[in-house]
């Protein structure tokens, strides 16, 4: 029996739903569940003895406290009970990327006459100095036991394109450039999980599946569901962040098929 | 000078979207965040004037794209790319847009800060021969004596070269100021074939000299004495880091303590509060994502 916590943000609850759906596919798992939105989330802390959760220092609210434990029956957990804990909806923000893609005339993945150049090593020196800056805090990389596994946040739904606020825009502009499905943001992928590897983690990421013809996660895998063309809820007031069980199903394979490796 | 609220120039920025999110060493070791541009090191006053005028579309440099290794090199500038670039035409292209954003700095600049480095250069031959800041060999390209040759400049030159900037860049901005300096890091080697300890004095004494002189003969134009606040006896050498060339934190600290002392800081103040205003919203919010939306989604998961 392998015993496995899958904690995180409120990407947490997709991949709940999704993991409920096929939990008979994985007899010898056990699973437990651990999480708060993520400011809560992030607020958080680990001990040296591997507890995790909400401690004296955590600046969170009575309130926000008492959801969480009303929520999972606990205010921490103790690490030290499972074989693997898997972190959910770690930010490695793609928008970043998606905005240097637009901003920026890169060799061999965005490039575009009328924008300033940058060659691909610059690019690459650049995004791996920030993606190491989005390194979760070291401690986690000394743990032996449990092994530990971080799931990047899912890349935005494709209905964003409807939407025309700062979060949503530069999406809506790669679509028009036709970048999405360019090497650009695979390559960005590739690296975050070199980046995390050189450090000892282990990094997954959202699988091709998942995604759908402009490159963004498909619109179906939306919680909210794909906004139809007039849809009330299209545009920027619409959960382009969270997806469904659907999308939780393939995420939960994916983490588990990596645990079993 | 940023950190004490002054607006310097950056033409040739970090893509926005990377601002305050890449570690200022590596973002240094691309070029970003040193200059007003990314021109890398300038080290005489002939150089920023061909770099001006070749803005200006009035200077075409010789052997402009230095290879080494199969990768290409802007030979105005070796040390921006550290691996160089795909072809001799990518050199061009990003050389293009460099010289449109130096261009842009020109027309923008109120007051130019520009420290004087270096009497001795690398040149190639001919009548307008171009100054390159390495030797031709030593980052990338070849040394042919056929094609470059070695110039030490003197104080007349300098002088000219100065007042030919200075005519370039008040012909946009007639109320420009300057304010120079003298880099206090000695000389590592000379093609002089002086001892490098005399070959530096020399050096050194020229630049001052040519500051005096501008400095003396043009309201405009200030001299800033870092170099005296470094290299001065009564520093006893505590400046310099142990290699006995590089300026120590100490003393960047020091000059810049009395540079801010001597220089008015309301303004900048002012300009600090303007742009603060001015700033658009953060980067790193755009993926904040709603707390109720959040809450939502977990609530829907586990159904409490």
């Amino acid at each position: 029996m392998s015993k496995i916590l899958f904690m995180g943000s409120s990407h947490l609850g997709a991949v709940k739903l999704g993991y409920e759906q096929i939990a008979a596919e994985f007899p010898g798992a056990e699973v437990d569940f651990f999480g708060a939105p993520a400011k809560v989330f992030a607020a958080m802390a680990l001990t040296e003895d591997l507890q995790f959760g909400i401690t004296a220092t955590s600046q969170v609210t009575e309130v926000e406290a008492q959801r969480v434990e009303r929520t999972f029956g606990r205010r921490e957990v103790d690490l030290r009970a499972y074989d693997t804990v898997v972190i959910l909806g770690h930010r490695i923000e793609e928008i970043v990327n998606a905005q240097v893609l637009n901003s920026h005339s890169v060799a061999g993945l965005s490039e575009a006459p009328d924008l300033p150049p940058l060659t691909q090593e610059t690019y690459l020196a650049l995004m791996d100095s920030y993606l190491t800056g989005l390194l979760p805090d070291p401690a986690w990389a000394a743990i032996i036991r449990p092994r530990v596994i971080f799931v990047a946040k899912p890349r935005m739904s494709e209905g964003c394109v409807k939407g025309t606020s700062p979060r949503t825009k530069p999406w809506a502009e790669l679509i028009r450039r036709g970048l999405v499905k360019g090497p650009g943001l695979q390559l960005f992928l590739d690296r975050a999980r070199a980046v995390f590897a050189d450090k000892g983690l282990h990094l997954i990421t959202p699988p091709p599946e998942v995604l759908g013809a402009t490159g963004l996660t498909r619109a179906d895998f939306s919680r909210a569901g794909a906004p139809d063309a007039g849809d009330a809820l299209a545009g920027n007031d619409f959960d382009y962040s969270h997806m469904n069980a659907a999308y939780g199903v393939i995420m939960a394979r994916s983490i588990m098929e990596t645990v079993a490796g | 000078m940023k950190k004490a609220g002054y607006n310097v120039l950056d033409l040739e920025p970090l893509p926005k979207a990377l601002q305050g999110k890449v570690s200022a060493e590596v973002a240094q070791a691309q070029g970003y965040g040193l200059y007003s541009a990314r021109y890398g090191n300038v080290y005489t006053i002939r150089q920023l004037l061909q770099l001006f005028q070749e803005a200006l579309g009035q200077f075409t440099p010789a052997h402009p794209v230095w290879e080494k290794d199969g990768r290409f090199y802007d030979a105005l500038r070796p040390g921006i790319e550290l691996r160089g670039f795909a072809s001799p035409e990518e050199v061009m292209l990003h050389r293009a847009w460099h010289l449109k954003a130096v261009a842009e700095m020109m027309q923008q600049t109120d007051i130019m800060v520009f420290t004087f480095g270096l009497t001795e250069a690398w040149v190639s031959r001919g009548a307008e021969g171009t100054v390159y800041p390495t030797a031709p060999g030593t980052i990338a390209g070849r040394f042919d004596p056929e094609l470059f040759e070695f110039k030490n400049f003197a104080y007349p030159e300098i002088v000219a070269d100065f007042i030919q900037v200075r005519q370039i860049l008040r012909g946009f901005n007639p109320r420009l100021r300057f304010i120079v300096t003298v880099s206090p890091v000695p000389l590592t080697a000379t093609a002089s074939g002086e001892h490098v300890e005399v070959a530096t004095v020399y050096s050194k004494s020229v630049l001052r000299a040519a500051c005096g002189a501008i400095s003396a003969r043009f309201k405009a134009v200030d001299y800033f004495p870092s170099y005296e606040v470094i290299t001065s006896q009564s520093a006893r050498g505590a400046y310099y880091e142990p290699n006995l060339r590089s300026v120590n934190s100490r003393g960047v600290e020091t000059a810049m303590g009395l540079f801010m002392a001597a220089h008015d800081k309301t303004g900048a103040e002012k300009l600090r509060a303007k742009r603060v205003k001015a700033q658009a919203e953060p980067v790193e919010s755009l993926e904040e994502e709603d707390g109720l939306i959040c809450e939502e989604a977990l609530l829907e998961a586990f159904n409490t």
